[in-house]
């Protein structure tokens, strides 16, 4: 949004649009006007009533108010129950044992792939079962091995917080609500703790009565807060992209700190949860993200169910994998051009953009740097909507900056991403440097 | 407010006369033409739904009341006509930026001052365009709280009733609203001190 404007520019301003030139009626319209006026019936008298009922030609069945007003009254009704029903979170992808106690307190059963739960469920995995629990597109979680989780409260569709208590164990959780027109909040709880995401990737893991609890945040930004039964005073803290928390018994959650590299490809595992894609780029959502690319972030290719990835992607992963292996030059260019064929031939453009910014960081990696210019280039040309367009514009400037010497050429990829994406962390970035 | 000369006329017009109501046709179309070509960008558009407009205001002049200003009341059912207009348009194709505004406009030149100086002819049509598509990148939600307010002069009431708003969201959204157009305009290069 731009600046308040002062009272001379607000003057300015109105003098500028009140003094504007005025539209003039044309005689066509005029004449057209005066032809439909004319030709215009009387105007017919107020329309009366119809008494409600059934229509059949020539007659009107009435039906009593108090009949249309109940049959009303059930119709809210069944579609309120169906759209409740419908926000029930379900299990699926089930792997070994998973049990799950219904709010009957019928003892824990054996889960089923699509089993409905409902508040006050819980599930529990066993040292070999793992499963997911999603709600549409709204979240979804996935259960580790040897945890367990309640469906501590479930609200109306599309208001009110979503609850689940984290009894042991751990849980990758993926939250879209806010994007799918959620507009509660979205909470793990575990003894220690609470997590609040606030549209984001995130674990939670209750570790063990004496250790506490931990939360790493994959992207987005996490509130956690001490457990609201631990009734400890401390202000949430917010958990960043890549960063860790942990609260022990008694304790509020500690100051974040940057996760270590095995945690991070830890939580991969999320890249697979529910509705995720199959291809991703592992990069955090704050400022270093351009930098962590140019390192040559690994490029994240999920194979859930067999069989499921495209040939030209196993063969590009294939590529991908045996040029980190041998090391050669002849490799290396072998495998980014498997990764540009899917580019250019395959038809799902979902992930285009992310191939691109990976061939530019391999070229960068080879010292390659026109040509990891020019594909930087044609990322940010082809998907300028992208929320990943302004790191293509950052690496251009990174680039010409730091390896051509090119001062001038980098501003000007800078000058673009203040001008097209000044809210993206690149844009935060460029104005600190700007400042220092 | 409604001058007693208009609401004589309103009253004809009320009863079924139509020559009564040519005569206000022609007082109000050009103020509510100008109101929905800045509004939808479109000249011939604008004049269309202007006319089918006018023509529902004769078919419900009865359940006029006299609260407000007859004008307000004509505005209130040319912008519904013109938002409706606009679904149609969306839901056979989306507009493109280019498609908007481009039809040629005869626009009164009569009106600015020293118009016959080519020179200020010239700056006069450059502000225009500016202006016109400054107007079609603003978010409908300010176009419209400016062109009520700056462009047609009215007063955060009267603009209230037409928008279905309240008025303290009118002054909300007219203040956001020049603050965006007038970086806009500077991002065009208008010099707006002039």
């Amino acid at each position: 949004m731009g600046r308040n404007l002062s009272d001379k520019e607000n003057e300015q301003l109105k003098r500028l649009l009140s003094g504007l030139q005025k539209a003039v009626v044309s005689k066509k319209a005029r004449q057209k006007f005066t032809d439909e006026l004319y030709s215009m019936n009387e105007r017919s008298p107020e329309k009366k009533s119809v008494p409600y009922g059934i229509r059949i030609p020539g007659i009107i069945l009435p039906v009593p108010r108090l009949a249309l007003a109940l049959s009303g009254i059930c119709m809210i009704f069944i579609i309120s129950t169906a759209a409740f029903i419908g926000n029930l979170p379900v299990l699926e992808n089930i792997t070994g044992t998973v049990k799950v106690q219904g709010i009957f307190g019928s003892g824990l059963v054996l889960a089923k792939n699509n089993q409905r739960l409902w508040p006050m469920s819980v599930i529990k995995t066993y040292d070999d079962g793992k499963a997911d629990i999603t709600s549409g597109k709204k979240y979804s979680m996935r259960l580790r091995p040897e945890s367990e989780i309640v469906l501590a409260h479930l609200p109306m569709p599309f208001q009110g917080k979503i609850n689940y208590q984290l009894n042991k164990g751990n849980v990758l959780a993926y939250y879209a609500g806010k994007k799918q027109g959620h507009k509660g909040e979205f909470c793990i709880e575990t003894d220690d703790l609470s997590a609040t995401a606030v549209g984001t990737d995130f674990m939670v893991k209750s570790i063990s009565p004496v250790s506490g609890s931990w939360v790493g945040v994959l992207d987005g930004v996490v509130r956690v807060a001490a457990a609201r039964k631990s009734n400890l005073a401390s202000a949430p803290i917010l958990v960043q992209s890549r960063e860790e928390t942990w609260a022990k018994p008694g304790m509020p959650p500690a100051f974040p700190r940057r996760m270590s590299e095995d945690d991070w490809l830890d939580m991969s595992e999320l890249y697979a949860v529910g509705i995720k894609p199959q291809v991703a780029l592992l990069i955090s959502s704050g400022p270093t993200r351009t930098s962590e690319l140019l390192n040559l972030t690994p490029l994240y290719i999920t194979d859930e169910k067999d069989g499921s990835l495209p040939p030209a992607l196993r063969e590009a992963a294939e590529a991908l994998n045996k040029a980190a292996k041998d090391d050669t030059p002849s490799l290396h260019q072998e495998a980014i051009k498997k990764v540009r064929d899917i580019v250019d031939k395959s038809k799902d453009k979902r992930y285009t953009i992310h191939f691109l910014l990976f061939i530019g960081a391999y070229q960068y990696q080879l010292e390659l740097y026109q040509e990891a210019i020019n594909t930087f280039l044609e990322a940010a040309q082809k998907y300028p909507d992208s929320r990943l367009a302004s790191i293509a514009w950052c690496a251009i400037g990174k680039i010409r900056a730091e390896k051509l010497g090119d001062q001038q050429g980098a501003w000007n990829a800078y000058k673009v991403i203040l001008d097209k994406y000044p809210i993206s962390p690149e844009g935060a970035l460029i104005r600190d440097m700007q400042k220092q | 407010m409604t001058s007693v000369r208009d609401l004589e006329l309103i009253e004809k017009a009320r009863n079924g006369d139509k020559a009564a109501f040519e005569e206000i046709f022609n007082a109000y179309s050009g103020q509510v033409l100008n109101f929905l070509y800045r509004y939808m960008g479109d000249y011939q558009k604008a004049e269309d739904v202007m006319v089918e407009a006018f023509l529902d205001v004769y078919r419900r002049l009865p359940s006029y009341k006299e609260q407000g200003s007859f004008l307000s009341w004509v505005y209130t059912i040319a912008l519904n006509y013109a938002r409706s207009s606009f679904r149609r348009l969306w839901r056979r194709e989306i507009p493109s930026s280019g498609s908007l505004g481009d039809n040629p406009t005869p626009l009164d030149t009569a009106q600015a001052p020293d118009a016959t100086r080519p020179d200020n002819i010239a700056r006069m049509n450059e502000a225009e365009k500016t202006v016109q598509s400054c107007l079609k990148k603003l978010n409908e939600k300010y176009r419209i709280v400016i062109v009520a307010c700056d462009i047609e002069g009215l007063p955060y009431e009267e603009a209230a009733r037409v928008l279905g708003l309240s008025k303290g969201v009118v002054a909300t959204r007219l203040h956001r609203a020049r603050a965006i157009f007038w970086e806009l305009l500077k991002k065009e290069g208008l010099d707006i001190e002039r």
